[in-house]
């Protein structure tokens, strides 16, 4: 039998961050303890930060893909069709080592998002380090404002939706421009809204690497999408939910 | 769509007097995307509450209202409005078009919440924030303020 029913705000500090889940609907507590277990093992496989995890040994050639648990090769294959689709901008080598975190978070979220769909809630939001996926809704969600520490850029409110910001202030040491090597120096966050979590976590990462202004990108992103500059400058894709009487420079 | 806006506006309409909601009834867009997400719709400032299990409003039995199918040119349209405690507390589209472009449909997830009207909605909060800082102290400071804010 599952332990009594759990409801309302739950964290766990993992993977470098706090995860919040947002039970608007009662689930069974072994529902939440599967969730918090996942994301350990996802930490304890895919951190690079860690000398022993899998991704670790893989990448300094300890470990061979066929030895590891299947996620890895899931996880790897879908990097490589991120890469594709993102026309180069997004990959597992970006910063010249193998860490395939950029899609890892995303990925481990949506995760999370169907055992909860699975137990039967309709009603929840994860978040993990700035990435939200909701179910049901609409849920506010606010978009912290990379030049304002603690500030709020704009809200928006999701329904069965995923949103991922990627910003310099988080982990702009770690994004890097597959083709070109580069840190993204006029870009201080991008935000992407897409159905997936793993879909807005990973063109967050690539539009950030690409480091140009969501009006202006050439990349074939089919997404609403958000940038800020760190003069200040705001531009989004006509796509980006937009209030009528906000203006192009106050999304 | 002018006249598809007035339909939902109408219905919304209706339930605000029906329930005093005192901020602006339109905010948003069910509808968004392109030329249709900005301004035509009706989700609410308000439409947090529901989801805080209810630090402001005293608990009060929820109510809700199916509004009627409207078709638009991407499709037709359908919310369903929850109010409780005196307010609108959200605002589910039903039905939402699926001819529309891809990022269209996406959008059509997402409605502009404006933050001067989330900040007057004395019951609406931010649940939750994208970018936040990517350590836990930075998250919660993140976090905190976020809602601070929100309270003026």
């Amino acid at each position: 039998m599952p332990r009594a029913p759990v409801r309302g705000r739950h964290t766990l500090a993992t993977m470098g961050t706090v995860f919040s889940v947002e039970l608007g609907d009662a689930v069974p507590e072994s529902v939440l303890h599967e969730i918090w277990d996942r994301l350990r093992w996802v930490d304890q496989t895919f951190s690079p930060y860690h000398a022993d995890s899998a991704i670790s040994r893989l990448a300094a050639g300890r470990l061979r893909v066929e030895d590891c648990d299947p996620a890895l090769g899931e996880v790897l294959d879908r990097c490589a069709e991120w890469q594709r689709r993102t026309g180069g901008r997004f990959s597992a080598m970006a910063t010249g080592r193998l860490d395939p975190s950029g899609l890892v978070k995303g990925w481990a979220i949506e995760y999370a998002d169907e055992l909860l769909r699975a137990a039967g809630s309709t009603r929840h939001f994860i978040c993990g380090g700035g990435d939200v996926r909701v179910t049901g809704g609409p849920w506010p969600v606010g978009i912290a404002d990379p030049l304002r520490p603690g500030g709020i850029l704009t809200a928006v409110a999701l329904t069965d939706a995923a949103l991922a910001t990627s910003g310099v202030a988080e982990r702009g040491d770690h994004v890097r421009n597959p083709l070109t090597g580069g840190a993204p120096r006029r870009l201080a966050s991008v935000s992407v809204i897409a159905p997936d979590m793993t879909e807005a976590d990973v063109w967050a990462t690539a539009l950030l690497a690409d480091d140009v202004p969501a009006a202006e990108s050439t990349a074939e992103c089919p997404l609403p999408v958000l940038s800020v500059a760190h003069d200040g400058q705001r531009s989004r894709t006509d796509s980006w939910p937009l209030h009528g009487r906000d203006t192009a420079d106050n999304p | 769509m002018k006249r598809v806006v007035l339909s939902i506006v109408t219905t919304v309409t209706g339930l605000v007097a029906l329930f005093q909601f005192k901020s602006q009834p339109v905010v948003g867009s069910v509808l968004a995307g392109g030329a249709a997400g900005r301004g035509s719709g009706t989700v609410t400032a308000a439409a947090s509450s529901g989801h805080r299990s209810g630090r402001h409003s005293s608990p009060t039995r929820a109510s809700s209202a199916l509004g009627g199918a409207v078709s638009t040119p991407y499709g037709p349209v359908q919310v369903r409005v929850t109010a409780s405690g005196g307010r609108i507390s959200s605002v589910t589209a039903v039905q939402l078009p699926s001819a529309a472009p891809y990022s269209q449909r996406v959008a059509a997830y997402a409605v502009p919440v404006l933050r001067r009207e989330v900040m007057q909605a004395d019951s609406a909060r931010v649940s939750v924030v994208s970018g936040a800082t990517y350590t836990s102290e930075g998250y919660l400071q993140s976090v905190q303020s976020a809602l601070d804010q929100l309270q003026l």
